[in-house]
């Protein structure tokens, strides 16, 4: 019986996790445009090492091990978009307090939130720092456990945490503010 | 479990990443402590919006064919595990049956060959082929505007002389280049090989040492690969393989 070929079977590993992987490179491309040369590279060169992959392990993981090396490598090539990250977040206890309670009202209308917050969310994103932009990717979009993180970005696992813990302060406190920007909430709240 | 410890344990248990027991404790505080729960919500509906946002880009269509294609015909292009010699017999092959099976015989295959290294690559051997014949059309439809039939039925033999042949290496991916002659069109078909760290393999090269000039048979196949000369074939395309293996006919017309 003939051999199944190579491609045939990393095409089919690679098929339901392709968004994924678009998905990711776009958000942690220097430009949304280099997302499709980054996931070309990253998509060629694990063909390549596919011959090292080993069969029953988790391909996702493994592809995305790969895709991260490919952004490393291509992202020093190219300075990545401008624009300040995102402040550090404050540790004022009673303002954070205020700010959580106002942040919660807010949450009791979504879709208007969601609506109006739509493009500027994946700004905000955008200017989370390296390491917290994906580990909260890789969790909370990818469905990554912290110790598949761990793993994928050869870091602690109590790092993992930290960064995604840390990446979701920094977006609530980026999108209160856009909130007061767009007349959703006032400061004072 | 006070507000403070709660708030600190938040992100990992959204992520389900903590142990029962804790995991326990803070839904209890949850239920207890409604600013906490307000607090929770707050974040999930964070994360909510981020991903019904992200999940809307996904990999444009166009893209994942190419990929597709680029990663199929990289596998072709390897030459996986097709002997030298048949993989210049199929080439061959694979010529004639272009050759015939195209639509307009005189303007696009010798638009595509004349003149030009028109690269190529074996399709000859089912079982290792990637594509589908109805890909493999479109492919070089799309490519080099050329139609091309896989049609089994046809039985038409045809000549191919061999005009001359060489070993090169396009990058670090070493090729089998024979420049033929069909129909009175003059033609280069490349195959391409399995790349050893960029060096020819053993096998190649020391088919380039006995095929060169002379008569050699390598599984079974007669081939002569002339730097000037001929050596002509007649090349079946009814079967793949099977047919070229017996269609063979060293220096007879």
């Amino acid at each position: 019986m003939a051999q199944r070929p190579a491609a045939a079977e990393f095409l089919d590993l690679l098929e339901p996790i392709r968004n994924s992987v678009y998905r990711y490179a776009a958000r942690m491309a220097w430009g949304d445009d280099h997302a499709s040369d980054i996931v070309q590279e990253a998509v060629m060169t694990a063909w390549r090492e596919f011959g090292r992959f080993e069969a029953n392990t988790n391909f996702k993981a493994w592809m995305f091990r790969i895709l991260i090396n490919t952004i490393y490598r291509l992202n020093k090539r190219v300075a990545r978009h401008g624009g300040p990250q995102l402040d550090e977040v404050h540790h004022d206890l009673h303002a954070t307090m205020e700010r959580e309670e106002a942040w919660s009202s807010l949450m009791e209308q979504p879709e208007r939130l969601r609506e109006m917050l739509d493009d500027r969310l994946v700004a905000s994103l955008d200017r989370l720092g390296t390491d917290e932009r994906q580990c909260l990717l890789l969790r909370m979009l990818e469905g990554f456990s912290y110790k598949e993180i761990s793993a994928v970005l050869d870091i602690p696992m109590g790092t993992a945490m930290s960064h995604v813990h840390r990446a979701r302060l920094k977006l609530r406190e980026e999108l209160a503010a856009l909130a007061v920007e767009n007349g959703l909430l006032r400061e004072s709240a | 479990m006070d507000c403070q410890t709660a708030r600190k344990w938040m992100s990992p248990y959204l992520d389900s990443e903590l142990e029962t027991a804790k995991t326990f404790e803070i839904g209890e505080h949850l239920r207890a402590c409604e600013p906490c729960r307000r607090r929770f919500d707050a974040e999930r509906h964070v994360d909510d919006m981020l991903r019904d946002r992200l999940s809307r880009e996904s990999m444009p269509p166009a893209l994942w064919h190419q990929l597709r294609k680029e990663v199929n015909r990289s596998e072709l292009l390897s030459g996986f595990r097709i002997p030298a010699v048949i993989a210049t017999a199929a080439g061959i092959m694979l010529f004639a049956v272009l050759y015939m099976a195209s639509g307009d015989r005189s303007a696009k295959p010798s638009e595509v060959f004349t003149g030009q290294w028109a690269h190529y690559v074996n399709q000859s051997v089912p079982s290792e082929s990637m594509l589908s014949d109805a890909e493999i059309e479109k492919a070089l439809l799309d490519d080099y505007g050329l139609r091309f039939s896989t049609a089994r039925e046809d039985t038409h033999r045809h000549p191919v002389k061999v005009m001359g042949g060489r070993y090169v290496l396009f990058g670090s991916q070493p090729a089998l280049e024979l420049r033929v002659k069909c129909c009175g069109k003059d033609a280069v078909i490349t195959t391409f090989l399995r790349s050893n760290a960029g060096k020819l393999p053993r096998g190649i090269q020391e088919l380039e040492r006995e095929a060169f000039g002379k008569d050699v048979k390598r599984d079974g196949v007669n081939i002569r690969v002339n730097t000037v000369g001929e050596a002509e074939f007649f090349i079946a395309s009814e079967h793949y393989l099977d047919g070229l293996m017996d269609a063979i006919q060293p220096g007879k017309a």
